[in-house]
């Protein structure tokens, strides 16, 4: 038994599917039913994980930011460090009232939240934790990333239109454009990889990576940095953050929005970060391996170091105008995305 | 010290006397009394003869008592450094040819003055109200007027000609970039400007009127609101007209004191600026640090004065108590502090690589537009007109100092912070000096409790850290003054928004707007 | 190559930027005063609340002598008095100042020739109501107000120890 924990602990041989079901089916129950309650199980797991990661990703927003202007941040709520700080807030907007604009477009505006909240966290499934962690290693994972995170760009547009708002609607355009503008380096970054390594499937990317991580990789190391900074613009982030610019949107495309709904958005946010983060790590910093600790904390370790970063830039960058930080992503990003597609083909074959 | 140079008149002026036109000397310069259908003829004359090049619109406002109701201009020549005020008495007819002709920055100033006085321009190419609402009925600053009446029917919103593709947008009045309540009605086609309209007078409070019945030592504490982040820099023009109307003279001491916190109040405007700046542009954390070093400044002044922001710590003589023991090492200390992090500014924000793709080239004012448009202060400078008002008007105790005056050729947006982080360095080296030359003695001369100055009229002006900032008094031998006029260098400075704006994008509004430095405060008094 | 030397440039800048802001996040100490377990001390000369200076021998309890100068110099009209009392025996039989219309500018300090009006360095006022931003004799002479600083205290070039000090 002791052995069979640590081996699960590890991650490395079996979870607890297997013996599980040997355990059901053994017994006569059909498989069939644990087939649907593990995978519920999983997915409740796997968005238990995502939300509580996404409180503290909150939390540690402020605190960085904080800690950056030589402030405190949150101090208060839940003892020195605020750490409920996040959940008192968000059971605030859970207790607020809930608007529609009279004449805002009913079925856009409440469904806009959802189709921007829900890809980020179908984007989880393919996400290694440990060699046997994940919720399904699809053979294109990869490929089933980048088709998800096309998504919230048409909840972004939802909201936008949906809102009845000027405001709304222009940081809904931009949110597209924007998107739509670093979809494509990222894409190929993402490619870049998956064409080195031979494979879409994520834990197989991570495999690929037991002599060395790609990040020193010389080939893809100009990936990373076109994926770290794509990801900045997929994540509507400063220095990208031109959708959301309150200084001249108020608040973009999510203007209108209050209570629960702004929760999701703000949630989303945040979500996708982190994904982009742990997906940045599982492509580059080797994913869950590392030694001493469980691979599960490893991966969650490297997804931190990486948020660490995005809210350092973002604490120190001002932000780009629109057409500037278009043209950036179409004439600068685009071009060295596909010459380091070229040349990590020379690279391979040296 | 603060005797005014000797009135020198251009040669020409006494030319133009005749039917309609009388000259006079004053202390503060010539004036000349122009009868309105001579008015055009003037113009002419003080805009094109060589001698006179009177290239900047100082002032302009009216005044209606003691009577008769008159405009009163003023301009400056840039070339000679001299001023020359023109009157306009208004007979029965409440009217006076529009000047905005020869200096288009009479363009808003004769908005104000129709507005708050109901003189018609004609020739004005878009008179209609500005700092009250559309549908007021009345005209406040007219004797008689009660400053509370009723409102006009209810309006109705005028489609204006929309092309295709265009779109209005306000911005504001409530926005978080607007820097105060102020409306923009911005039509724009697509992401790009087509035409940006400031509406004005969200935060009007009259003040101009309030001063009409308080003393001419209580009105000290309402200039502090209206500049609200410059202090002591409010009280001082209006300080200065006051002493020159009654004829009183600063001690040494009060003038260098003056000098130390005028500067002071200097350095913790631009950062404020520089902080509210950065942050419309997304650097959140130079914000933070713009106030973290302001917090500095702020202490020093409500050591020395007792208040933070409002500080009215100038009265009628000087200042009412001397610095307190140790300032001057506890500023100097300061001053150490807030040098040191220029430098960190510099890296993290003025050399930034978004920040100079964000500013470099954007919303770029000439210096002819400038001069035209009646533009001063760090955003005059920031396009190369080399005028301020401490070096070419100068008043208190600047010509014993030194320092540079910053100045750009740019013109565009980076040009703008570049002038005021430079200000900043200077304006410490400006305090740097007066608190080691600061002579003993009075802060405060011998001032009747209540002010009766003889009737007549004054004008002071000081360069604020905005722009050019003037007081015009009026005293018809009571202890209340009979017109206080601001010349605030924000609405005059606002006025070229539209200009600035035209073409660029959404974006560059916020960044041109908060270039502009505006203070609603000032701006709507 | 202009290209590759703006870029270079451009992600040196960056980098600098970077630089301050992760300097900053080491440094202490933090600038934050955790309002109200903490309190900032304003300096002594700092224009806070009011208070009139006892003088049990007076009538009325106070030096104020009802002479109105502070009324007078007052650009708000916060003010009301009502005296009583003749000649030495002149005082307030009703002081009213109401401090929602107050600009907390000092000049009625300033006008007291008596030394009866001071400002301390209270901060902190508040109500639920108007009225209750009236204050009256009582209140500003109360025995627990804090002595603050009148007129001639604050001119002396060190303002005495025995006022509010940091």
């Amino acid at each position: 038994m002791r052995d069979f924990l640590s081996r699960f602990l590890a991650g490395q041989e079996s979870t607890l599917y297997e013996p599980l079901r040997g355990w059901w089916v053994g017994h006569g129950l059909p498989a069939g039913v644990l087939v649907v309650a593990w995978g519920v199980l999983v997915a409740a797991a796997v968005v238990a994980f995502v939300l509580v990661t996404v409180l503290a990703l909150v939390w540690l927003e402020r605190k960085v930011s904080g800690d950056i202007q030589s402030r405190l941040g949150p101090a208060r709520v839940g003892g020195r460090f605020g750490v409920l700080q996040t959940a008192a807030d968000a059971l605030k907007l859970l207790l607020k009232e809930d608007i529609i604009p009279a004449r805002a477009d009913r079925a856009l505006f409440v469904l806009a939240p959802l189709v921007t909240f829900l890809p980020a966290i179908m984007v989880f499934v393919v996400l290694p934790f440990a060699r046997r962690w994940v919720p399904a290693d699809l053979d294109v994972g990869v490929l089933y990333v980048i088709a998800i995170s096309s998504l919230p760009a048409l909840g972004m547009m939802m909201a936008g239109w949906g809102s009845n708002n000027k405001y709304a609607l222009l940081g809904g355009m931009r949110a597209v454009a924007q998107l739509m503008a670093y979809e494509v380096p990222l894409v190929l970054a993402v490619l870049n990889v998956a064409a080195y390594t031979g494979t879409l499937s994520t834990v197989g990317i991570v495999e690929a990576q037991r002599t060395g991580w790609f990040i020193w990789n010389p080939a893809l190391a100009p990936s990373f940095l076109i994926f770290f900074v794509a990801a900045l613009a997929e994540v509507n982030r400063v220095p990208f953050d031109l959708p959301e610019a309150e200084a001249e949107l108020v608040a973009g495309y999510h203007t209108e929005y209050s209570g629960m709904r702004f929760a999701l958005f703000f949630l989303g946010e945040y979500t996708y970060l982190f994904f982009v983060c742990a997906f940045g790590a599982t492509l580059f910093l080797g994913g869950w391996q590392g030694p001493l600790l469980p691979p599960a904390v490893w991966l969650v370790a490297k997804s931190y170091a990486l948020v660490l970063a995005m809210m350092w830039v973002r604490w120190t960058l001002p932000r780009l105008r629109i057409d500037q930080l278009l043209s950036f992503g179409w004439k600068l990003l685009l071009p060295l995305a596909l010459a380091n597609l070229v040349f990590t083909a020379f690279w391979a074959v040296r | 010290m603060t005797a005014p140079p000797a009135a020198i008149q251009p040669e020409s002026l006494p030319r133009l006397v005749g039917e309609g036109i009388a000259l006079a000397a004053s202390a503060q310069g010539p004036v000349l009394t122009v009868a309105p259908e001579r008015l055009h003829q003037v113009c002419a004359h003080l805009r094109e003869e060589p001698d006179c090049c009177f290239d900047f619109l100082a002032d302009f406002t009216a005044v209606s008592h003691p009577e008769p109701l008159r405009v009163v201009f003023r301009l400056w020549s840039t070339a000679h450094s001299r001023h020359v005020q023109v009157v306009v008495p208004l007979g029965s007819e409440p009217a006076c040819p529009s000047i905005t002709g020869y200096w288009p920055a009479a363009g808003w100033q004769e908005r104000e003055v129709y507005d708050l006085f109901g003189i018609r321009f004609p020739g004005h190419p878009d008179l209609r109200r500005i700092l009250l609402a559309p549908d007021w009925v009345g005209h406040p600053l007219l004797p008689g007027e009660v400053a509370a009446p009723e409102l006009g029917p209810p309006l109705e919103p005028t489609p204006g000609a929309l092309g295709p593709d265009q779109t209005v947008i306000n911005v504001g009045p409530q926005h978080p970039s607007t820097h105060g309540v102020l409306r923009l009605v911005v039509t724009l086609s697509g992401e790009e400007i087509v035409e940006v309209d400031p509406v004005l007078g969200y935060l009007h409070r009259g003040i101009e009127k309030l001063a009409e019945s308080r003393t001419y030592a209580q009105v000290i504490p309402y200039t502090d609101r209206l500049d609200y982040v410059s202090g002591v820099l409010n009280n001082w023009p209006y300080v200065l007209a006051a002493e020159r109307l009654a004829g009183i003279a600063v001690p040494p001491r009060a003038e260098f004191i003056r000098v130390v916190l005028g500067e002071l109040c200097r350095v913790a405007s631009h950062l404020l600026w520089l902080a509210c700046f950065a942050n419309d542009l997304g650097a959140t954390s130079v914000f933070l640090y713009g106030f973290r070093e302001r917090e500095l400044i702020l202490d020093l002044l409500e050591e020395a004065t007792g208040a933070r922001l409002t500080n009215s710590f100038f009265r009628l003589g000087g200042v009412p108590y001397d610095l307190p023991e140790g300032f001057a090492d506890r500023a100097r200390g300061a001053a150490r502090v807030v040098r040191a992090r220029l430098q960190e500014y510099d890296s993290l924000f003025t050399r930034n690589r978004i920040f100079l793709a964000r500013a470099q080239g954007v919303g770029v004012l000439t210096a002819e537009q400038a001069l035209a448009w009646g533009v001063s202060g760090p955003m005059a400078r920031a396009s190369g007109v080399a005028q301020d008002v401490r070096r070419s008007d100068p008043y208190s105790v600047y010509p014993e100092l030194e320092f540079e005056v910053a100045l750009e050729k740019g013109g565009d947006v980076l040009a703008r912070l570049l002038v005021r982080m430079e200000e900043i360095r200077q304006s410490l080296r400006i305090m740097d000096q007066a608190l080691a030359s600061l002579p003993p003695g009075p802060v405060m001369a011998k001032v009747p409790r209540q002010l009766k100055p003889e009737p007549g009229d004054a004008y002071a002006h000081i360069e604020s850290a905005r722009g050019d900032y003037g007081v015009y008094l009026v005293s018809d031998g009571s202890p209340h003054p009979a017109r206080v006029r601001f010349r605030s260098p924000s609405f005059a400075n606002l006025q070229v928004l539209p200009l600035l704006a035209r073409e660029w994008k959404v974006a560059d509004l916020i960044a041109i707007l908060g270039a502009i430095d505006i203070i609603l405060g000032e701006v709507d008094r | 190559m202009e290209l590759i030397r703006d870029l270079l440039t451009g992600v040196v800048s960056i980098a600098k930027g970077l630089w301050v802001t992760c300097t900053n996040w080491l440094a202490r100490p933090r600038v934050t005063v955790q309002y109200p377990r903490q309190r900032r001390q304003p300096a002594p000369r700092y224009r806070g609340l009011f208070v009139l200076r006892p003088d049990p021998a007076r009538p009325g309890g106070t030096r104020c002598t009802a002479c109105g100068l502070c009324a007078q110099a007052c650009p708000s009209q916060v003010i009301e008095i009502e005296p009583a009392g003749t000649g030495r025996e002149r005082h307030p039989a009703r002081y009213q100042m109401n401090l929602a219309r107050c600009l907390f500018c000092r000049m009625c300090v300033e006008a007291c020739p008596f030394e009866a009006l001071a400002m301390t360095t209270e901060y902190e006022f508040t109500g639920y109501a108007r009225e209750q931003m009236l204050v009256d004799l009582a209140w500003l002479a109360g025995p627990d107000r804090p002595a603050g600083l009148t007129h001639k205290e604050l001119a002396a070039a060190n303002p005495p120890a025995e006022g509010e000090g940091q």
